[in-house]
């Protein structure tokens, strides 16, 4: 079953892959860790509006932050989204079970009429 | 490119459209493939309540024990089109209640038997969201999974 706790960490990962911006940002860093500067270069916004993107990446914890010397670099997390998956592979797996097992009830209750 | 966050699972019946639509609104049916499906996750299967009112705003209520815990799904049937299609909100605790994943089963009549498609939707909000976006959640979660493999 589901916690209240995976179900906040589902919300914000959610919220936080709900812009085109972000998951850009997010697609960069599975390339490799990144400075905040070095992000900000391929989008036409400034300094500070990837920087408010990049906070609510880090809330989801899909972005790690680490300072060396005055540099801010940024990591990619794949944990979070690692609980998604495992959400949907869930509910799948739950309905599939379940259709199998309506098909057995079905056919069962064929068989006496043949 | 489908964009929605959502488990999708189909399956081809040999049963008619009508007959797989009836097994999900009768409680006895209900409760025997449920069982079914539980015990093949492994489950005890106790299941406690079965209880469906079958009209569009109706709600149901399912549960089963898991060891001490009562496991509880419940919710609210949106549409009722029979042989077709059934669509219900799926709630499994009070923190779903303001914004339910929504399924949706299709029954989609053939020659021989039918196919039944069950669409599992994340939730209304999220679906809102990324139908603005251009880019696809469906690439995103593909890279994700490449790049975890």
């Amino acid at each position: 079953m589901r916690t209240t706790s995976q179900t906040r960490l589902l919300d914000s990962t959610f919220h936080a892959l709900a812009d085109p911006t972000r998951r850009a940002i997010l697609q960069r860093l599975t390339q490799s860790d990144a400075r905040v500067t070095d992000l900000a270069a391929p989008f036409r916004i400034s300094l500070n509006s990837v920087s408010k993107h990049i906070r609510i990446l880090e809330r989801a914890k899909l972005v790690e932050r680490r300072r060396v010397g005055r540099e801010h670099i940024l990591r990619f997390r794949a944990e979070p989204l690692q609980v998604v998956q495992d959400w949907i592979r869930k509910q799948q797996d739950f309905w599939r079970a379940g259709l199998e097992a309506l098909d057995g009830l079905l056919n069962q209750a064929d068989t006496p009429e043949k | 490119m489908d964009s929605r966050v959502e488990a999708r699972v189909s399956h081809r019946f040999k049963a008619t459209a009508e007959r797989v639509y009836d097994a999900w609104l009768a409680p006895e049916q209900v409760r025997v493939w449920m069982a079914a499906a539980l015990k093949s996750f492994g489950l005890a299967a106790d299941i406690r309540r079965i209880e469906i009112d079958a009209r569009v705003g109706g709600k149901f209520f399912f549960s089963d024990m898991r060891g001490e815990t009562e496991a509880r799904h419940w919710g609210t049937y949106l549409e009722l089109d029979r042989p077709r299609k059934i669509v219900f909100t799926w709630i499994i605790d009070e923190s779903g209640e303001t914004n339910p994943s929504v399924v949706t089963l299709t029954i989609q009549p053939e020659a021989e038997g039918c196919l039944a498609t069950i669409v599992h939707e994340m939730d209304a909000k999220w679906v809102e969201y990324v139908s603005r976006t251009e880019d696809g959640w469906g690439r995103m979660l593909h890279q994700i999974e490449n790049l975890l493999a």
